[in-house]
């Protein structure tokens, strides 16, 4: 392992976003910073910095105005990187499915890698998440970027998509 | 020598009037929520405020008249905010029950319970508010001393209600669980551990200097200005306006065990902050009022009618007054449900009172404004 990916593993910063949940995850997610469950001893910070975030962590079932937003977000935090769907409306829209001005979930726009179901999703298994979202992180490289479906519609042709995959290993 | 002369020039324009936009938003590390300002200002000093508050439209109002049955409709509202979840399902309930015709079949224990859970939101609420609106003040050392208080509270929920954030208790004709007497044993002494950190936040925000000094005279809404916006809610009530629905409204038993208003007269932002922490106090007293007034024992009825009728219900949430419609055809889903949030009637005083303000002094002045986007956008 070189010393940036283990670095990266010993110290992960997070980003959060909102996608339109009810607040209950994004607090508990404060709540985890706090003493009483004291993220910050895994190294974590949370730092509303996309292009130095390692670790992003997803509320919300994505409603039509955040979509693009979250899409402008994903690609700015660089690689490699880790999707945490936090709460049971970032896995699948939960209670909000189906509603007219949502998405059903963070999965449909961007490629989670783990889910943390529960409405609200208690700090613990906040952590519990996050901890498993770092052994991904651990194993991926610059190098297997998965791309999102969005611009694989976007850039049918694999030529154009080796292109935008160049561009994001230089990031 | 031309050149020179511009440059000049050009310096002295620099020093008279520097114009900036800041955008602030949709996506900040203060912010959990997407809301999105933009400053205009003129040397530091904010002329215009432009928000955009609709980025977590989600279309609740439209699912309860097409997806959900009216048994189900609180728990959907619940997750209209997590913040004030219980606040927003009372109301709910309750305008249900009144479209039926049954509010005034509720028993007492059940009412009580509802007020239990009404109060500990509201509680976790106003120590959430103010740890933030210290951090912003740059005492992020007393944040994390009030959140990690708020963690008792946070426990009195779970294991009352079974769930941290959306409690979920509150049902149509009731409540879904009674509370027995060993957590009732456990409750009351959590509450004086909860009452001494109350003391402690009180302690600060009141002696200590610096806050004192940032907060004081912050953003002032005088009377006139609040009854003028029609502002509602603790920051009514820091501008010497006596409103609460839970004594205008009868869903609860507040009359009964004699609720005390909380009022100041100052309105800026050390009363509102103030307002909120003896707040506290009143929601401590209250809850032990309602669990020694009532017994355990019947604590739901039976609802077999669909809603019928036009009904309406105030509700006191930690921001203000939380405003339920509802309008029943006898079907399974009524025909309209309209929710007014506390924010909304709070947010167009904001770009008055930020109106010049220094921007440094923004932030403290929008975190005593407590705006809850959640609720707002639905
Ligand atoms: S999972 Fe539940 S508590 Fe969390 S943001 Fe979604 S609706 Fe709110």
């Amino acid at each position: 392992m070189s010393i940036f990916a283990l670095s990266r593993v010993k110290s992960p910063w997070i980003l959060h976003y909102d996608t339109g949940g009810c607040n209950g995850c994004d607090i508990e997610i404060l709540a985890v910073l706090t003493p009483r469950y004291d993220v910050e001893r895994f190294g974590m910070i949370n730092r509303g910095n996309p292009k130095q975030a390692d670790v992003f962590l997803v509320t919300g079932p994505v409603t039509k105005r955040c979509r693009e937003r979250l899409i402008n977000l994903y690609l700015q935090v660089p690689e490699p990187k880790v999707v945490v769907a936090v709460g049971s409306c970032a896995c699948d829209g939960g209670v909000f499915r189906n509603m007219y001005n949502v998405e059903n979930g963070v999965d449909k726009v961007i490629p989670v890698d783990v889910y943390v179901p529960g409405c609200a999703a208690r700090p613990h298994q906040i952590i519990d998440g996050v901890v498993k979202a770092l052994e991904i992180l651990s194993k991926k490289t610059k190098e297997n970027i998965e791309l999102p479906e969005y611009i694989k519609e976007r850039f049918p042709s694999l030529n154009d998509r080796r292109k935008v995959l160049e561009e994001m290993r230089k990031r | 020598m031309a050149s020179e002369s511009k440059n000049k020039t050009r310096e002295i324009q620099i020093k008279e009037k520097v114009y900036t936009t800041i955008p602030f938003g949709s996506q900040h590390v203060a912010l959990p929520e997407p809301i999105k300002f933009i400053f205009d200002t003129e040397n530091e000093i904010v002329k215009e405020i432009k928000f955009d508050i609709a980025y977590v439209h989600r279309g609740i109002e439209k699912a309860l008249t097409t997806m959900f049955d009216f048994r189900k409709a609180p728990y959907v509202v619940g997750r209209v905010c997590g913040i004030c979840s219980a606040a927003h399902t009372i109301p709910c309930a309750v305008v249900m029950e009144r479209a039926i015709g049954i509010d005034r079949e509720i028993p007492d224990r059940a009412k009580a319970i509802r007020m239990i859970a009404l109060e500990i939101n509201r509680l976790q609420s106003h120590f959430l508010i103010n740890g933030h609106l210290a951090e912003v003040c740059g005492y992020e050392n007393v944040f994390m001393h009030i959140w990690r208080d708020r963690e008792m509270i946070m426990d009195l929920a779970d294991m009352l209600f079974g769930n941290r954030v959306q409690y979920d208790v509150v049902c149509v004709g009731g409540v879904n669980r009674d509370i027995p007497k060993d957590k009732e044993r456990v409750l009351l002494d959590k509450l004086n551990e909860i009452e001494k950190s109350v003391e402690f936040m009180e302690k600060i925000f009141t002696k200590d200097r610096t806050l004192v000094s940032r907060l004081k005279g912050l953003g002032v809404v005088s009377k006139e200005m609040a009854l003028e916006y029609g502002i509602v809610g603790p920051m009514a009530r820091a501008s010497g306006v006596k409103t609460d629905c839970r004594v205008e409204d009868d869903w609860g038993l507040y009359k009964d065990l004699g609720f005390e208003m909380v009022t100041m007269e100052e309105g800026d932002s050390l009363a509102r902050c103030l307002v909120r922490v003896r707040e506290c106090y009143e929601s401590i007293r209250i809850i032990r009022e309602a669990i020694k007034s009532t017994e355990e024992g019947e604590i739901s009825i039976k609802v077999t009618a669909n809603p019928k009728y036009e009904a309406v219900c105030r509700n006191e949430a930690p921001r203000g007054e939380l405003f339920y419609y509802v309008k029943g055809t006898g079907g399974i889903m009524p025909d309209r449900v309209r929710i007014r949030t506390p924010t909304l009637a709070n947010i167009p005083i904001l770009p008055e009172v930020m109106k010049d303000v220094s921007y440094n002094d923004i932030p403290p002045l929008l975190m005593s404004f407590d705006p809850c986007i959640a609720c707002t956008g639905r």
